[in-house]
């Protein structure tokens, strides 16, 4: 073993780490030290988990019929085996890869361990070295259902998700979950399937999108993270949730079962495995592109090609993770979609392994440009009625989205998105800062068709009222509104961003370790050990959450950074709001300006600051992010 | 692979069950086509029309002989983006659930309900409402039913979400001659084509917007049944109408027709009724529901089926051998009792958007306009301070509006004006202010004719009604309709209000709706519902201000 090991060039050690990531854990301290971890039964028994039936067979076969002594050659074993040769020995170099088996003169060596860990070869006849062929779809599930479509509105569904937390942030449980209540009133306010609901809840912890707020009652709010996220297009946020589902053992289906009583949310909701099961899936459905999957058709497969991964639990996962992977826009109906093979494709091939460590940036680019590619254009422009609607006809761009949602109420979301304009959003779009004439020129330039005359009147008629309430020091309205502000203030704190850690728990990294090995030799034992923790380390309650391996280095450092200046910020301004002190102000505005404004801030909601401009006597509101700096101001008037 | 690029088809289908289309795309009309048998239109504002699916609209459509592989098909075919596959699956369910069941008519047994599939019939007769209507047992597939349960069965049926097709048949009725006495005028294609229509199904409704000439699909609808009719009418000006209607377009005689209202009581060959007489209780009973019984009827017509009272609903439960026909505007019922004419009147037969309409010409387009005044220092002050009960009042009455009321009639000096109010006071005080006569509802039936007649005859250039005029009048000549107030805002009325003025003009001129609104009050809320009500019709809506009548700016930029 310790020969063949010797031999290999780097990148084949890195491979076998990526698939073995427990023999990094710690880093060995030598080669020698490695070819014996390799041969540990445990560590044998974790990398069976990951062999389809007929590898497992040649194992088996290899294992009981080499003796420590002498070797055993391909043609034998398949003589054995009842298989062709050929097949033989590309399973027996799959082996050698995995460090399971090494080549020793003609033929072939196994570790003594390995019959523990895989245990007696089958009798009779056995699984063959070809999976079994699912059923082909009939015509009737052919149906082209666009993979990028959906994955646009999963994006769009977890933004909505994000915002209705915001607003209302459900309570922690005391087992560091949420109550299955807070699950079935999200599903039914966002118009989502429960068990969808439960899984997005999962993957956005996993991507550090949602933590827990530990001020006051402690309660899941979105993260700073999230700032970052929704200024996004959809194809980057596609990339960083689709990616958390690739890589995470959470489950949202174990907690919408029930099973075990595991929260939603909690350090339980985690199954061992489910996230190699999810790349199996994956796999599965691209090696047999056009099948008809139905849970035994998959099951079949799945024991064929993952037989020892969640045995027993396996098979009531199956249809749930192929739902959610469809949700996502991961599969399409019938096979992969573009973005699913960009994902598939940072896993190394080799093998089945799992990967622990996060894909290296280029990877992450080619899954954003899979994403973009097979999700529709996004449309810019709206069509304003008479009826006072606005459809944004096709997928929305995030900002303008935005935009829209600040001066009417979404009705109907899907292909297309159709807000509502009343008197009372326009008021309130006039209210936060908002221009009549500005608005007017903004819809104009986006509508394809001319304004209906009725909205026109009605944006002179708000800036009209709007400007005779604020002659009257402020008018009864407003102060009304600004108090009712405060009140909504004092109820929701997501404003501060929760001091949600964005720092990055170490995992081993392959390629470092073996660097390590070939630099030195030296022992570096214990050292590493430190810096590494398990993979999908479940969330402890109350505590700083840490952020899964969902983001590449230096995108997590800069979030990192921009959270502690905006943690500052926010601090100021919490303060200043709660004493109801003036403020300088500086900020980023629309056209990428920089401002400064004497302020008197109001609330901080959902990420925007809403303030009082002194000066101008008229409401304003920022995102926090657009924030470069605030100070107190000297109380100079008396 | 399957997972082609999306076409770039006219039609958006969004996660909530609703179909947005793209009226100006060039596959519009296609689309259109392929989509309105299964779909509800609910809005058509110009540039984007909103359908619904819903499991009735499919039920109508599987009824008309649509299969799901068609629905499926045209919403794939014009999808602009993918279209959830669970919609689909929903929907082909949705569908195979009718005809299920059928009822028919067993020449032994008598009325049987008959299953193609007998884990649903075994799942509807153990429920606990269907039970009790089951006579026997006939095999694994059917079950025998009390002949008087077919209504009360149809209807049970629909709430369990299996809705049993109807074929059992109807009675001939009574016999009596009717013909269409085609002088002067001639059936125009969709009329003919709704009363076939209907004929073909048996019962069921057919829609037809406003100034359609519903009465003309009814008067051939009768003459194709060439029976005797009960006509069911919302009022008595309505009957009357419906009366001099059946005159002049069929052979029908004066003797031949009966009028059965609060004032005679007449059973004849063919008999007018309205709502109001067969729902008047006396000792907890409805004497006047014996009238359907009166006569061997081989026809009944439900005049406005959107407005029929519960009464008539249960009692016609119980008349279902009988054919029945539905006319209305629109199959939305304020009280959402949509299941319910579905399962005891019948699925839709008959559909015309009113826009096809305007664009042959058969109605009027209309440009509906909304004035607001500004209500005066003291009254402003009194409308602060007010109890918000008596707010909405205090706004619509307000006097601000009568100088804008006469400016638009002297505005509008060659045409026939109709002016449309809630408020007794407020319209007595426009009749002396105009010279012009008032109708509410004080005013004698005979009086009520007299006044419409002048009008129509133009003797009466200026009418002011109330509430009373809102239903089933014909007043073609209406070129402008002024509305200064208005309960709140609902639907129906809006629809009547606009009726009255849809009538196609001698000289092709655009119909005018004028809406005084006082500003900065509550009246203005209600404005907006109508505004969203009417630009969901698709008529054109602008709002101007008081000194634009005073300045004579009263047409569009």
């Amino acid at each position: 073993m310790l020969e063949m090991l010797t031999a290999w060039r780097d990148s084949d050690l890195v491979d076998l780490l990526t698939h073995r990531p427990d023999l990094c854990r710690p880093a060995p301290a030598s080669l020698e030290a490695l070819a014996t971890r390799a041969q540990s039964p445990s560590s044998l028994g974790l990398a069976a988990r990951h062999c389809d039936a007929w590898t497992l067979r040649v194992a088996a076969e290899l294992a009981a019929r080499s003796d420590p002594t002498g070797s055993i050659t391909a043609a034998t074993l398949a003589r054995h085996l009842g298989q062709p040769a050929r097949d033989v020995t590309a399973t027996l170099g799959t082996l050698a890869r995995m460090a399971m088996a090494w080549p020793s003169g003609r033929g072939w060596c196994a570790p003594a361990a390995l019959g523990i860990a895989v245990g007696p070869p089958a009798n009779g006849t056995g699984r063959g070295p070809q999976p079994p062929a699912p059923p082909a779809a009939d015509i009737g599930a052919t149906i082209d259902l666009g993979a990028g479509g959906r994955a646009m509105l999963a994006m769009d569904a977890a933004e909505e998700v994000l915002l209705d937390w915001a607003e209302r942030p459900p309570p922690v449980l005391r087992n560091g979950g949420l109550g299955q209540r807070a699950v079935s009133g999200l599903a039914a306010r966002q118009n989502l399937p429960e068990p969808i609901a439960a899984a997005l809840l999962e993957w956005l912890l996993a991507a550090g999108l949602i933590g827990i707020d530990p001020v006051g009652r402690a309660a899941w709010r979105p993260t700073g993270a999230f700032d970052t996220w929704r200024d996004d297009e959809h194809p980057e946020r596609w990339a960083s949730l689709a990616g958390a589902w690739w890589r995470t053992d959470r489950m949202g289906v174990v907690a919408a079962q029930g099973r075990g009583r595991a929260s939603p949310l909690s350090p339980a909701a985690v199954v061992r495995g489910s996230a190699a099961l999810r790349r199996a899936l994956v796999r599965i459905v691209a090696t047999h592109p056009g099948a008809t999957w139905t849970t035994t058709s998959l099951a079949a497969q799945f024991d064929w090609w993952c037989p020892r991964l969640l045995p027993g639990q396996r098979e009531a996962l199956l249809m749930p993770l192929l739902a959610e992977a469809r949700w996502l826009g991961v599969l399409t109906e019938t096979g992969v979609s573009e973005g699913g093979l960009a994902l598939l494709d940072t896993v190394p091939a080799a093998g089945g392994g799992r990967s622990a460590s996060s894909p290296d940036p280029s990877r992450q680019r080619a899954v954003i440009d899979a994403a973009r590619a097979m999700m529709p254009p996004v449309s810019s422009d709206v069509i304003v009625q008479a009826d006072l609607t606005i459809t944004v006809p096709g997928p929305a761009a995030p900002a303008l989205a935005r935009r829209l949602s600040e001066i009417a109420d979404l009705e109907s979301r899907g292909g297309a998105r159709v807000y509502r304009l009343t008197e009372r959003t326009l008021r309130r779009a006039i209210d936060m800062g908002a221009d009549g004439g500005e608005l007017e020129q903004w819809l104009a330039q986006h509508s394809r068709t001319p304004l209906p005359q009725a909205l026109c009147y009605l944006l002179r008629e708000c800036t009209r009222q709007h400007a005779a309430l604020g002659g009257e020091t402020g008018g009864p309205g407003m102060d009304a509104e600004v108090a009712g502000d405060r009140v909504a203030l004092g109820a929701d704190r997501r404003a501060a961003p929760p001091p949600v850690s964005t720092a990055r728990v170490g995992l081993a990294d392959p390629a470092a370790v073996v660097a390590m090995l070939r630099a030195t030799g030296a022992p570096a034992g214990t050292g590493a050990s430190g810096s590494t923790a398990a993979v999908g380390s479940a969330p402890r309650p109350g505590r700083a959450q840490t952020l899964p391996d969902s983001h590449g280095e230096s995108a997590a450092g800069e979030a990192a950074a921009d959270g502690a200046a905006i943690a500052m910020i926010t601090l100021t301004l919490t303060g200043a709001i709660a004493a109801g002190a003036r403020l300088w102000l500086g900020y980023t505005d629309a056209h990428g300006a920089t401002a400064e404004r004497l302020v008197r801030p109001i609330g901080l909601l959902a990420g925007r600051l809403s303030v009082h401009d002194l000066e101008r006597q008229a409401a304003l509101t920022i995102p926090i992010a657009h924030v470069t700096g605030v100070a107190l101001a000297e109380d100079d008037d008396g | 692979m399957a997972d082609a690029r999306p076409a770039d088809g006219p039609l958006i289908v969004q996660s909530d069950r609703t179909i947005l289309l793209e009226v100006d795309h060039p596959q519009a009309a296609a689309a259109r086509r392929a989509i309105a048998p299964f779909a509800e239109l609910e809005r058509a504002p110009e540039h984007i029309h909103t359908y619904r699916l819903s499991p009735l609209g499919l039920w109508n459509a599987r009824a008309s002989g649509l299969d799901a592989e068609t629905v499926v098909d045209a919403l794939l075919r014009f999808s602009r983006y993918s279209v959830p596959h669970a919609l689909l699956i929903d929907v082909t369910d949705q569908m195979d659930r009718y005809g299920r069941l059928r009822l028919e008519s067993d020449p032994g047994h008598g009325l049987v309900l008959h299953a193609t599939d007998r884990a649903v019939l075994a799942e509807v007769v153990r429920h606990r409402k269907v039970a009790p209507m089951i006579a026997a047992q006939l095999d694994a597939d059917s079950v025998v039913i009390h002949p008087s349960q077919r209504g009360n069965l149809k209807q049970v049926l629909v709430g369990l979400g299996w809705p049993a097709e109807d074929l059992a048949g109807h009675v001939d009725g009574q016999a009596h001659p009717i013909a269409l006495a085609e002088e002067g005028w001639q059936l125009r294609d969709y009329q003919r084509l709704a009363a076939e229509s209907f004929i073909a199904g048996g019962s069921g409704v057919v829609v037809l917007p406003c100034g359609a000439g519903k009465t003309v699909v009814g008067a051939a609808a009768m003459a194709l049944v060439a029976a005797t009719t009960l006509i069911l009418v919302t009022t008595t000006v309505a009957a009357r109408q419906w009366r001099a209607e059946l005159l002049a377009r069929t052979t029908l005689t004066e003797d031949e027709i009966g009028e059965y209202s609060g004032v005679l009581k007449q059973v004849r060959p063919v008999t007018i009724a309205t709502y109001h007489v067969l729902t008047t209780r006396r000792r907890g009973e409805y004497p006047h529901l014996a009238l359907f019984n009166a006569q061997d009827w081989g026809l009944i017509i439900y005049d406005e089926v959107h407005l029929l009272p519960a009464p008539v609903f249960r009692f016609t439960a119980d008349i279902q051998s009988r054919r029945r026909l539905g006319l209305t505007a629109t199959l939305v019922r304020e009280d959402g009792r949509e299941g319910d004419v579905f399962s005891l009147i019948g699925p839709r037969r008959y559909d015309v958007p009113w826009r096809e309409m305007e664009a042959q010409g058969w109605i009027a387009p209309a440009d509906c306009v909304e004035v607001r005044v500004t209500l005066p220092e003291d009254e402003r002050l009194a409308y602060a301070l007010a109890p918000s009960e008596e707010r909405y009042r205090m706004a619509a009455a307000t006097e601000a509006k009568y100088a804008i009321v006469q400016a638009l009639v002297d505005r509008h000096a060659d045409d026939r004006v109709l002016i449309i109010g809630q408020y007794l006071d407020q319209l007595a005080e426009l009749g002396d202010l105009l010279a012009a006569p008032v109708i509410d509802g004080a005013v004698p039936v005979r009086r009520r004719q007299e006044l419409f007649e002048a009008f129509r005859q133009g003797q009466q250039r200026v009418l002011i009604v109330s509430k009373v005029a809102n239903f089933s009048i014909d007043l073609p000549e209406a070129a402008v309709a002024i509305q200064v107030s208005g309960s709140f805002g609902s639907r129906q009325e809006e629809a009547q209000r606009l009726g009255r003025i849809l009538r196609p003009k001698r000289d092709g001129r655009t119909a005018r709706f004028y809406t005084i609104v006082a500003r900065d009050t509550v009246d203005v809320e209600f404005a907006a519902h109508r505004q969203r009500f009417l630009a969901e019709q698709g008529y054109a809506y602008r709002i101007i201000d008081a000194d634009d009548v005073h300045q004579g700016r009263l047409d569009p930029a």
